[in-house]
């Protein structure tokens, strides 16, 4: 009896060291993780990423018929079927390449609301920008980002918050070791003219 | 005590196995149920004990109405064919286990009644590893635990040696008592003579007659 | 009613087929860890000494690279490899084994005879079922949480980045928030579903446990079941995903993603059936050794 009662003592005791061991472990791992420096970018307020000074400066929701109303030169982008699953959302930037002049833009700059994320249609880009491909683009110069926001890809909830222009959106340039979010927190309602 | 058999009939796969039984057994008795191979003795057995239903008639223990007042009788013990118990715990373990559903049996008495059987409660040996006798003595210890007020033996010689033969034996007698009623099956026509009081006659599922020895 | 359910349970967790099924699953999850850890989370630090040693200049210098979490590496989540598929795949089996033939075997060796003169037949028959449930549901959630606690010691409890494309579960899933932010409570969760569904697969070998006459046939009957979802009637309608239970029980929600009240109204609906069809098929039933 006395035994078993020992043996029951010793097996407890090396459960309660082993969990011990197992969760000082685990806070370890979890605080030596590479996290990345995050800087939380108000709009207006500029963030540089690769040389590059990035300033939201405007930010324009579309129902997916009257931005193609507005963009007539993007008709070719156009699907039918899309008229109630999308809307547009297009970002302007001012970008400023700082003081050495040898800064790289990246046009990898994805939008982040909930837990989705939007890459950008580098064709559409593009077109918005034709500079950027001349090479007639200056410092300090206004370039038009757009991006498509997906109802397939939100709750209904989330979508409500979508079309009703409650939702905060981030553009993430960068990730490790410095990741900018550019938050998108002012954002009107564009009518077709 | 007394348990009464009122109309009962049992058909299984379109075959009479019980038919039209009317008998009260009443205790203080060992009953011995003889007849050829089935003639109906194990189905009984187990219509008493409420493991299969009627299909028609009913089985009254003490006025109470089984299927209907009752599930299963309050009291009582079974050694039906070959018994079967759990292969990996030993005899003492699967008493144990049996004798936490039953509120009236602690661990002496299940040492006691494992030795009345001639069965080692010490023995470390999982039920898988017996012999056909010691599984038969289980079957009777399990049976016999806790004194039950009625007790159903089919066979309970099968395979058990000649000195195990007498120990049972005495065991049964012992245990006659006006509360409680035992009924045995055996093909041993001297063992029943021997063991019971009252035999009855069985054949093609029906009691032929009613013999006092 | 706590006598027989004491001591079916005590019998259920005691089982050798228990520890079998147990040992098979934490053999999935050592081998799914060990292929894990070998091509993904030691190809990912590789990347990452290869980009930090790059400049802003180099064309392949993304400035992208994302720190492998717990939930990528965990077996339910974890979906490079053929062990996520090869788990829940078996996972009825997982579940019958340690005690969904219990029923079948104690009937008609005799066994339940004796439990039957101790104890009324339907306390009997519900406390089966419950340990039954419980024994699979046990059988399946420990290979689960056993393989999250071994991730967790080497990969950080973070929850999956939306921008490194490796998210399995997606904005408009079930428990996205969970997924994303809080990893420990969405293995909590999905590990007491798959409990609740590997209980009811377990289950259901009890409900055609008199329709057989072979206990092979009896184990093998809910890994069958599990596999006229997953490859049949998801082909023939794979509108109904959503309530496949098949589908619903994996965390990385492959089919779609899940909703929760779909997945609410597939387990209590399971749950109904189930016990409606082990007390119909029981009720009345004789007790007669037949092999």
């Amino acid at each position: 009896m006395k035994k078993t009662y020992y043996k029951k003592i010793i097996i407890l005791f090396l459960e309660i060291i082993a969990t011990i061991i197992i969760v000082f472990r685990i806070s370890y791992v979890t605080k030596n993780a590479h996290h990345p420096q995050v800087n939380i970018v108000s709009q207006g307020d500029g963030a540089v990423y690769k040389g590059v000074e990035y300033i939201i400066t405007d930010a324009v929701m579309w129902e997916y018929n009257d931005f193609y109303d507005e963009y007539k030169e993007l008709d070719e982008y156009y699907i039918d079927d899309y008229a109630d699953e999308c809307m547009m959302l297009v970002v302007e930037m001012e970008l400023t390449v700082k003081d050495d002049g040898s800064g790289t833009f990246d046009y990898y700059m994805p939008i982040q609301y909930y837990y989705q994320d939007n890459g950008v249609d580098p064709f559409m880009f593009a077109d918005m920008n034709p500079a950027l491909i001349d090479g007639g683009f200056c410092s300090g110069e206004h370039i038009f980002v757009p991006y498509e926001i997906y109802k397939v890809n939100a709750t209904e909830k989330q979508w409500n918050e979508i079309e009703d222009m409650k939702t905060t959106y981030k553009i993430v340039l960068g990730n490790y070791p410095e990741r900018n979010e550019l938050l998108i927190t002012d954002i009107r309602r564009g009518v077709a003219e | 005590m007394k348990i009464e058999l009122k109309n009962i009939s049992k058909v299984i796969k379109k075959n009479n196995v019980l038919e039209d039984i009317n008998y009260t057994f009443t205790g203080g008795c060992v009953y011995g149920l003889i007849g050829k191979n089935g003639c109906g003795k194990t189905m009984l057995m187990r219509l008493i004990a409420g493991l299969i239903y009627p299909t028609s008639g009913s089985v009254c223990i003490n006025d109470k109405i089984l299927g209907k007042d009752i599930s299963f009788p309050d009291s009582i013990g079974i050694l039906i064919e070959n018994p079967e118990f759990l292969n990996d715990y030993t005899g003492f373990e699967n008493l144990k286990l049996l004798a936490g559903l039953q509120k009236n049996v602690d661990e002496q008495e299940i040492k006691d009644t494992l030795t009345s059987v001639g069965l080692d409660y010490n023995d470390k040996r999982k039920f898988y590893k017996y012999s056909l006798g010691m599984r038969q003595r289980l079957g009777i210890a399990a049976a016999i635990m806790g004194k039950p007020e009625i007790i159903l033996m089919d066979e309970p010689i099968n395979a058990i040696d000649e000195d195990g033969v007498a120990i049972i034996r005495d065991l049964i007698r012992g245990l006659v008592d006006k509360n409680r009623i035992i009924i045995i099956a055996c093909h041993d026509k001297e063992e029943m003579d021997y063991l019971a009081d009252k035999k009855i006659l069985m054949s093609s599922g029906k009691i032929v007659k009613e013999m006092i020895v | 009613m706590r006598q027989i359910l004491k001591l079916e349970i005590y019998k259920a967790l005691r089982t050798k087929t228990f520890f079998i099924s147990i040992g098979i699953g934490i053999i999935i999850s050592v081998l799914q860890t060990n292929w894990f850890y070998n091509n993904f989370f030691v190809e990912n630090y590789r990347l990452l000494e290869e980009y930090m040693n790059l400049t802003n200049d180099d064309p392949h210098y993304f400035n992208v690279w994302f720190e492998t979490g717990v939930l990528q590496g965990w077996l339910g989540c974890e979906y490079a490899s053929v062990y996520n598929e090869l788990f829940f795949l078996i996972m009825p089996l997982l579940a019958v084994l340690p005690y969904g033939g219990a029923l079948y075997m104690e009937w008609n060796k005799g066994y339940s005879a004796q439990i039957l003169i101790r104890c009324d037949r339907k306390k009997y028959f519900t406390a089966k079922m419950i340990a039954v449930f419980v024994s699979g549901g046990i059988a399946i959630s420990i290979p689960l949480i056993f393989n999250f606690i071994v991730s967790a010691c080497y990969l950080p409890m973070i929850g999956v980045d939306p921008l490194s494309m490796q998210a399995i579960v997606a904005n408009r899933d079930m428990w996205a928030v969970l997924y994303f932010d809080y990893p420990a409570l969405y293995v909590l969760a999905y590990t007491i579903l798959d409990f609740v569904f590997g209980g009811l697969m377990a289950c259901m070998a009890l409900v055609v446990t008199h329709f057989f006459d072979n206990v092979f046939a009896v184990m093998i009957f809910p890994l069958l079941v599990n596999c006229l979802l997953y490859y049949g009637l998801d082909t023939v309608d794979s509108a109904t995903r959503k309530y496949n239970m098949s589908f619903i029980v994996n965390p990385s929600q492959g089919g779609g993603g899940n909703e929760i009240l779909a997945v609410m109204t597939t387990v209590f609906m399971s749950i109904f059936i189930t016990i409606l069809l082990y007390f119909m098929a029981n009720r009345k039933r004789d007790v007669i050794k037949e092999r």
